[in-house]
């Protein structure tokens, strides 16, 4: 008689367990959950609006800046590749940054060689108010792309152009490998993000860095800590 | 005489004929390139683009919404744009100071070896760790690398009261939030990694902000 009971509550509390478990499952698909599963780390994460009307910089659920998007496109390079394949991107989903923008905007410093330390004692202390003047970094990019763990590339650019999958050049060469019979392997999908001002996106660059991860198709925010909200 | 004559006459005729062969063979040779080049631009792979436009999905389940206000920060917390240069004390939603920073240069610092740094603000969310009163900076090996010099063996020559101000508050792994010799630099992106303030807005920020206050950093 025990064994019964301990055997019915035994199947009672797997089968709860196991409609929990899908009822979890299921509700990893919607953007919140997905979200939440970010939000539970310190780490920065960026989200692109189901409308691709915006990308919100988040941390813990709250958002700290927003930045207006012109549209989002996905594009692909390849022949025969036509708008029904490139609309399969489904959403929502997350993406992690794996390879960072070229870092060509960074001021590199770089002394061929170093003189040994002198305490000079008669070298003025820094005075408070004269400022250096440092040599002006280069310019951030409007421009860039980056890889992800999905296999999609993406672009943060002015205009789909801008943010061309391959440059001028390349693309001469890939298509006369082509014709030569040697072509070269498929390039990876791109999602290319528009801003509509090229300083968003000369702002942004820094927050693309490895392990970053962007939520495709999320809600607006929960909480809201920009100035003035 | 008659025959140096017509040799000088010959002349013009043989550079014309020559300027022509070569004006020809450098239309050909464009023509060439020109096709080279366009031909292998429309035969690499043409670019196919679409709208995205994701179909509607599932409905936003109502205890993550909860729980992801659950995550938000409540109380104090102070907001860092890296890239604007502003630093915000915020209570409840409120912003109390909206104050000019600098932070991290992002430039790249390469040792004549194997040593590289990367001036970069940490992002994401920290705590205050701790917070000081007229602190000492113990110059690391960059800031003498930098200068284009061997860091000191002793550790005296690394020992700098000046440059971080009257106060810091400590943001973990070496980063600090502290004032600066340099105020009219404020707003620019300057810095080694740390957040360095305004006289003023140091003692406010020090004054008013707890060890354990959550600093967000994008």
């Amino acid at each position: 008689m025990c064994g019964v009971r301990f055997a019915s509550v035994l199947a009672c509390c797997c089968i709860s367990a196991g409609v929990a478990g899908a009822g979890a499952e299921a509700a990893q698909d919607d953007p919140a959950s997905l979200e939440l599963a970010l939000a539970r780390r310190p780490a920065l994460y960026l989200v692109i609006g189901r409308d691709g009307r915006w990308l919100s910089v988040r941390v813990r659920g709250l958002e700290l800046d927003s930045v207006p998007l012109s549209g989002v496109r996905v594009a692909r390079q390849g022949v025969g590749v036509g708008p029904d394949e490139l609309a399969e991107l489904s959403s929502p989903q997350v993406w992690r940054v794996t390879e960072a923008p070229a870092e060509n905007w960074r001021r590199v410093v770089a002394p061929e060689v170093l003189v040994p330390f002198t305490d000079d004692e008669d070298q003025p202390e820094p005075a408070a108010g004269i400022a250096p003047s440092p040599t002006p970094p280069p310019p951030r990019p409007d421009r860039y792309t980056v890889t992800t763990d999905s296999g999609w590339r993406l672009a943060v650019a002015p205009s789909v152009e801008a943010a061309a999958p391959v440059g001028w050049w390349r693309r001469v060469v890939r298509g006369w490998r082509r014709i030569v019979g040697d072509p070269e392997p498929a390039l990876p999908p791109t999602l290319v993000v528009i801003v509509a001002d090229p300083d968003d996106a000369r702002r942004l660059v820094h927050l693309f860095s490895p392990g970053t991860a962007v939520l495709l198709g999320g809600d607006e925010a929960v909480a809201s800590g920009l100035p003035g909200s | 005489m008659i025959e140096a004559t017509r040799e000088i006459d010959a002349s013009p005729e043989i550079g014309g004929s020559a300027r022509r062969t070569w004006i020809l063979a450098a239309i050909g040779a464009a023509v060439v390139v020109v096709s080279v080049i366009l031909i292998g631009f429309f035969a690499g792979n043409p670019v196919a683009v679409a709208t995205w436009s994701p179909p509607e999905g599932t409905a936003p389940d109502p205890n993550a919404v909860g729980r992801l206000l659950q995550q938000n920060p409540k109380g104090l917390v102070v907001i860092i744009d890296t890239a604007r240069g502003r630093l915000r004390v915020v209570r409840d939603g409120v912003v109390l100071r909206d104050a000019a920073c600098s932070a991290g240069s992002g430039t790249i610092l390469r040792e004549p070896g194997d040593r590289v740094w990367i001036f970069d603000t940490p992002l994401g969310e920290r705590r205050v760790m701790f917070k000081q009163r007229n602190p000492v900076w113990t110059k690391p090996d960059w800031a003498f690398v930098e200068e284009g010099t061997l860091p000191p063996a002793d550790p005296a020559d690394r020992r700098d009261d000046v440059s971080l101000g009257d106060y810091s508050l400590s943001l973990g792994d070496g980063y600090l939030i502290h004032g600066t010799l340099f105020q009219t630099l404020l707003g620019q992106p300057v810095t080694h990694g740390c957040i360095r303030l305004g006289d003023e807005d140091l003692e406010y920020v020090w004054r008013t902000v707890r060890v354990g206050t959550r600093v967000l950093l994008y």
